[in-house]
């Protein structure tokens, strides 16, 4: 037995279309059978309101006069990109202000143009013969644009990567704060609300789909960037009329030293065209396991600490070798429903028709990692491989010995075993020296000693050193023994030399 | 009651929280406290039937006192209830309900103020208190 969407959209004209949201659905599956849940449900509508850096607007400002080609170009003093045309342009969602910084971006702009607020535009341009103005200044809102034209290339993820922290130290990211030594985790997405995972071989999405997009109608116009259906990892990319959209469901956002971005909000209804497509809407959040990552770990490859289910998640702490970690959304679950719902509602009352799409997305897609041409130096590159040390029972003088006929400003403190325990810099001493103080290095070094591995970027090892305001990083080896040092000195000697 | 109180910073010589409590036998506590070069503030929780008594003094030892009656607003068109503030207050204000819902008690709040600078929508403010 089969439906068509034909079929389902003479139900919601004629006001007799059965609709239910996601989360309803997997509950009638797991009670009715797919099959019967076929027979019951003509459309299944899902939500997701996340952060989702991947977005941005085209923006058509109609001619000046004289006219301007727009070349450099802010609105509320944050840049759009000019490069296209006379007077389009894009605004991106985690461009940030000027002259406000992280705070106010391009989602933030986005979201005051939805609400119909005033935008002030400054825009410069060299002149040609056809563009012979200069510079304009205009106050616009989002009535006086031709066009507004939301175009996200990567939104509404099928899944979204745990982050977690190992590290002795907070770390602000786009996943919020991460607390040292494991003490939380955070995730974003719906879970078993959430679009993809309720069609996830593309059995109904595809290119031309209508959908609810921040309040207003959208579309998907393919594969968002980085769709990645074999890892379990899709994508959508999606366009919508923004003068048709709803404040309420978007938000414009800043993360703390991360910067801004855009919380958007977004609905995809599936038509239950079969069995098969009714059993996928099933889906529920036990079933939909992702990645806990440590972002501690400031590379591409981040590892992966255990797999962990969306209920898991949801439950508030997950369980990972015998230690809980307490769990944070960064999306909003309750706006996710609130899309789920409004749709749903559209769709009663007649307000809202399926399409058909026009080519399913991509199960295939594969991604690769970024080619890079140039070599970036590692700290095993640049580092000093004979590395002086010195004995915690070392005294003062004994210490300042070792640095002056070494030519050293940081010395590595190890045990007698040889291991790594602390260190200590020239200005440890000197202040000894001027309090007139005696004492051992073990009892005056710095214990918590941050330190570099040898496979690292020399650029991960330099923003460390400045991150946290120190100026050397020893590196050891598995068994904690010093096997190199990198400073300050020698990475500003490597910038120096032009590489 | 919570009490917010700005003082100049010669004040902290002196022992003037020990003197209150010993003076009215109120169990005042000291939810924060900060010092700078030219001001410093203090949030304090007042025990209800001691609060005239005490606010009294604090004014007659000189500092400028506000009523916390609510220390922190949530602006809910802006909140979109994602649950980063459950994240990262020390004191335990929102909570996450079983609607996913974010409920504030507002009035346990000590304006520390890490809430209002990681909420990612602005939604959150700290109030001046009233004098």
């Amino acid at each position: 037995m089969k439906k068509t969407i034909d079929e389902i959209n003479e139900r919601i004209k004629d006001g007799s279309v059965a609709v239910v949201t996601a989360d309803r659905m997997s509950e009638i599956v797991s009670e009715l059978g797919p099959q019967k849940a076929f027979e019951e449900v003509d459309v299944v509508t899902t939500g997701t309101f996340g952060a989702m850096c991947s977005s941005g607007a085209f923006l058509n400002f109609g001619h000046s006069d004289p006219p301007m080609k727009l070349v450099d170009v802010w609105l509320n003093d944050v840049k759009a990109y000019g490069g296209i045309a006379a007077v389009d342009l894009f605004i991106g969602a985690t461009q940030a202000s000027r002259s406000r910084g992280e705070v106010y971006g391009g989602g933030h702009v986005i979201e005051d143009l939805i609400s119909k607020k005033p935008i002030d535009v400054f825009a410069r341009s060299p002149g040609t013969d056809c563009y012979p103005r200069k510079e304009l200044e205009t106050t616009i809102q989002i009535d006086d644009l031709n066009q507004a034209i939301m175009l996200n290339p990567r939104n509404a993820y099928q899944r979204y990567a745990v982050a977690t922290n190992s590290t002795e130290r907070m770390l602000d990211t786009y996943m919020g704060p991460l607390f040292p030594n494991f003490q939380n985790a955070t995730y974003s997405g719906a879970g078993e609300l959430s679009p993809i995972p309720n069609d996830p071989n593309f059995d109904t999405i595809g290119i031309g789909t209508r959908i609810f997009l921040c309040g207003g109608e959208g579309y998907i116009i393919g594969e968002g960037t980085q769709h990645n259906p074999r890892g379990h990892f899709s994508t959508l990319m999606v366009t919508g009329d923004m003068k048709g959209m709803n404040p309420e469901f978007l938000r414009g956002a800043s993360f703390k030293n991360y910067g801004p971005t855009l919380y958007i909000g977004i609905g995809v209804p599936i038509p239950i065209l079969n069995e098969k497509i009714a059993e996928n809407t099933g889906v529920r959040d036990e079933d939909l396991l992702t990645d806990l990552l440590d972002y501690g770990i400031q590379r591409r490859d981040r590892p992966v600490l255990a797999k962990v289910s969306y209920s898991d998640l949801k439950s508030g702490e997950i369980e990972v070798e015998g230690r809980v970690i307490k769990t944070y959304p960064l999306s909003s679950y309750s706006l996710a429903k609130k899309v789920a719902d409004t749709l749903s509602d559209q769709i009663k009352r007649g307000e809202f028709f399926l399409s058909e799409s026009v080519k399913p997305l991509s199960t295939t897609m594969v991604q690769n990692p970024m080619r890079e041409t140039k070599e970036h130096p590692l700290v095993m590159d640049v580092m000093v491989q004979d590395v002086i040390t010195v004995k915690e029972d070392y005294n003062v003088q004994q210490v300042a010995k070792t640095m002056v006929d070494g030519q050293i400003t940081h010395v590595p403190v190890v045990s007698n075993e040889g291991k790594l325990v602390g260190m200590l810099t020239a200005w440890d001493i000197a202040k000894m020296v001027a309090q007139g103080r005696e004492a051992l290095a073990g009892e005056i070094m710095t214990r918590k000693v941050l330190t570099a591995d040898l496979d690292e970027p020399v650029e991960l090892a330099a923003r460390k050193i400045e991150k946290y305001n120190i100026s050397a990083l020893p590196i050891v080896n598995s068994e904690n023994r010093v096997i190199g040092i990198i400073t300050g000195d020698m990475i500003s000697r490597l910038i120096g030399r032009g590489r | 009651m919570k009490i917010r109180l700005v003082y100049t910073p010669s004040i902290i010589q002196e022992p003037l929280i020990a003197e209150i409590i010993l003076e009215t036998g109120a169990k005042i506590n000291i939810n924060r406290a900060d010092i700078g070069a030219v001001s410093g503030e203090m949030v304090v929780d007042v025990p209800e039937d001691k609060y005239n008594r005490v606010v009294r003094l604090f004014r007659d030892k000189g500092l400028k006192i506000s009523l916390l009656h609510q220390p922190i607003f949530r602006d809910d068109a802006r909140c979109i209830a994602c649950g980063i503030c459950t994240l990262i207050c020390p004191i335990g204000v929102f909570t996450i309900e079983e609607d996913w819902s974010i409920s504030l008690e507002a009035e346990r709040c000590i304006q520390c103020g890490v809430c209002v600078a990681v909420c990612p929508t602005s939604a959150l403010a700290l109030s001046e208190g009233e004098v």
